[in-house]
């Protein structure tokens, strides 16, 4: 007999966690006593909304369920923005909260949340766990529902008295989830219709975005796009699922996209959708996606298809196999003077890299900095104008591209790194940020030092709040309210506080020697860029 | 277009309102929301009737089947479709008008089970329009009261 706290820490050992990221709290005691004699690594954050961010970078990298832990109330609330922001990502993550003791439940007692109501609509499930025998069985289904299917997050809410519950200990052989079964093989008429299609079309497109990465299918994606010679666009999730720089590769689309791939799918006659979810960011307008376009539109998930694209030909199944059974069936394109025409477009775009007369050109450091990385570099980007600047011309080869992208999540790129640094020590992580994100997760600095985490920071100071800042200009007639960061500290000061070495660049022909400095040293380290406040996103 | 759809789910706390929490971020729209366990006690039944066209229906239906609570779910076609309101309305009735309302009763189905001398209650059985026209008919005499179920279905 154990108790619930010991089995749930079992039941993590069991599933293979080896990190987890939390802040204690006293409803969560039991399980943090338990926690210290196991060989899991606990990384301690300073504020729990990050221990899902981290949680969040973690798993995009480790390719398994994040894991997070808070405490009731306060810690529970604290976490649900990052909930959220993974769930609208779908990245996998089991997030355990504390909860008060379950016979005072609903009685407004000290510190208590009803989590998993609030968190309903964040969660792909979510368990209030009554009785401490059911533990091994509701772990397992939460890993299972977390990696499985479109992934997502999983709340796991146990009452302090539940975590103190004795329990005879045997974890469950296999999962029986009635109503839950993805489809991961696509349906073989569909995979036939797919291929009729591809034949017969003279200006074919695919869009490729998250679901890529979730099924790890690079390899398959780019040998379908080599084999066919098809031009390939990618929403924000999808950067980096073929290497930037690819001959078919014409780039992000969208409202802040490369105006040749929104046009590269308005002219083209076959859009081939690969685990994207097309919002309204990537199309604005879904009605005036080309009258004579086909869309085909794989995805895991069969609500997505249909939902904001109207599709001709929708295929249910996980990316990697669809593309297998494609190219199995060894469809024949057409398409190579479309292609031709754009890539000639694509080669005569000039891309703005000209010094500034005041700060840095923003858009050719992101590109030097991309480009000076390690081939497997992780670049993580922030919300706002630093992340379109980053989305346009981030080069990524083998490495990945991380950012906030359905929730915009202020404050995602320092724990997105600390997370991704921990699950790839060997890899080379850099986050990206402006000066209001880096003040809503500065407090991060302290989490990189005490756990040793060799992340570069990089801060855009541009003294506003840049995005909002262009959107009061475009649409409120230049009235700027709230926008202003004064007050804001001595960034370097701030990085000095916590020991992490830092510099300052100003003009770009310091740019190449300063990251060069960075990169090349060993630990934290972070680098002011100084950027004019009306420099624009696009 | 209104749709019938009939869903098993799990008989769990918390089912229901993860399915109604899903409308209400959706924003779909519920006409009536009917549940109940069923011969089997790990199961209840959900049936639901919604507004909306094909498209809407589709993306419901979808959405609905990604709960891991939902078992399956139909949309019931309506020459498959046996849908049934339970009706209980409480009648203004004095001396007058008592046997007049009883013929009535009598007349459309309806079954007196609570009578005294100010008013009468009636409970009727029928399918959605029915029950509406029934309480027209009842309206003149004076409605102080009604209740009704939303619809149970069940495909032939």
């Amino acid at each position: 007999m154990i108790t619930g706290a010991e089995a749930i820490v079992r039941c993590l050992e069991n599933e293979g966690v080896e990190v987890i990221f939390g802040y204690p709290g006293a409803t969560i005691a039991p399980f943090y006593d338990k926690l210290s004699k196991s060989s899991i690594r606990h990384i301690l954050v300073r504020h729990e909304q990050n221990a899902a961010h981290e949680a969040s970078g973690y798993a995009r990298i480790k390719k398994k369920p994040g894991v997070c832990v808070s405490t009731s109330g306060p810690g529970a609330m604290n976490l649900l923005t990052g909930i959220a922001a993974a769930f609208m990502d779908s990245i996998p993550m089991v997030a355990f909260t504390g909860q008060v003791n379950s016979e005072l439940l609903g009685r407004d007692v000290f510190q208590e949340a009803d989590i998993t109501g609030a968190a309903e609509s964040f969660t792909k499930y979510s368990y209030l766990v009554k009785r401490a025998e059911e533990l091994p069985r509701i772990i397992k289904e939460a890993f299972h529902i977390a990696s499985t299917g479109r992934p997502g997050p999983v709340l796991i809410d146990v009452p302090v008295n539940v975590q103190n519950q004795k329990l005879d200990f045997r974890i469950p052989e296999s999962v029986e989830l009635r109503g839950y079964k993805p489809t991961i093989k696509g349906h073989a008429g569909q995979i036939k219709r797919v291929c009729k299609a591809i034949s017969a079309a003279e200006r074919p497109v695919i869009c490729v975005g998250g679901g890529v990465f979730a099924s790890d299918c690079q390899k398959e994606l780019r040998r379908f796009v080599e084999t066919l010679n098809i031009p390939v666009v990618c929403t924000m999730m999808g950067l980096g699922a073929i290497p930037t720089d690819h001959p078919l590769n014409m780039g992000m689309v969208g409202m802040h996209g490369k105006s040749i791939a929104n046009q590269a799918i308005s002219d083209s006659d076959l859009l081939i959708i690969i685990g994207a979810r097309v919002s309204d960011r990537a199309v604005l307008l879904p009605a005036n996606v080309g009258h004579n376009t086909k869309i085909v539109h794989i995805d895991i998930d069969p609500a997505e298809i249909g939902k904001n694209l109207s599709t001709s030909i929708p295929v249910v199944g996980d990316a990697k196999e669809v593309l297998l059974q494609i190219m199995d069936a060894e469809p024949a394109s057409k398409s190579r003077l479309w292609t031709e025409q754009l890539q000639a477009k694509k080669q005569s775009l000039v891309p703005d890299y000209a010094p500034r007369k005041s700060g840095i050109n923003p858009k050719a450091f992101v590109h030097m900095l991309s480009s000076s990385m390690p081939e497997d570099g992780i670049y993580c980007a922030d919300v706002g104008q630093n992340q379109i600047w980053s989305a346009a011309n981030c080069e990524i080869r083998s490495g990945r591209f991380l950012t906030s992208g359905g929730m915009g999540t202020m404050g995602y790129s320092i724990p997105a790194a600390i997370g991704a640094k921990i699950a790839a020590p060997d890899r080379t992580v850099v986050a990206v940020c402006g000066d209001g994100a880096f003040q809503m997760n500065m407090m991060e600095l302290g989490t990189i030092c005490q756990h040793g985490v060799d992340v570069k920071v990089v801060v855009m100071c541009n003294g506003k709040l840049g995005l909002v800042k262009e959107i009061q200009k475009k649409s409120y007639k230049n009235n700027e309210i709230a926008v202003d960061l004064s007050g804001s500290p001595d960034i370097m000061a701030i990085a000095g506080a916590y020991g992490i070495p830092s510099r300052r660049l100003d003009r770009m022909d310091e740019a190449e020697e300063a990251i060069s400095e960075m990169l090349a040293h060993k630990g934290p380290y972070l680098m002011v860029c100084v950027v004019d406040e009306n420099e624009s996103s696009v | 277009m209104k749709h019938v759809l009939t869903a098993l789910v799990h008989n769990q706390p918390g089912v229901v309102s993860r399915v109604s929490g899903l409308f209400r971020r959706r924003g779909y729209n519920i006409d009536s929301f009917v549940g109940s366990s069923t011969e089997d006690e790990r199961f209840s039944r959900l049936t639901i009737v919604v507004q909306g066209d094909d498209n809407v229906i589709a993306q419901v239906i979808s959405q609905l089947q990604k709960l891991e609570d939902i078992i399956t779910i139909e949309d019931i076609d309506e020459k498959n479709l046996i849908s049934k309101v339970l009706l209980i309305i409480k009648v203004k009735a004095d001396l007058r008008d008592r046997v007049g309302i009883i013929v009535v009763a009598n007349a459309c189905n309806a079954r007196v089970i609570e009578m005294n001398s100010e008013y009468m209650i009636l409970e009727a059985l029928d399918t959605e329009e029915r029950i509406s026209e029934i309480i027209e008919i009842f309206r003149p005499y004076g409605i102080i009261e009604l209740v009704k179920t939303g619809v149970v279905a069940m495909k032939r």
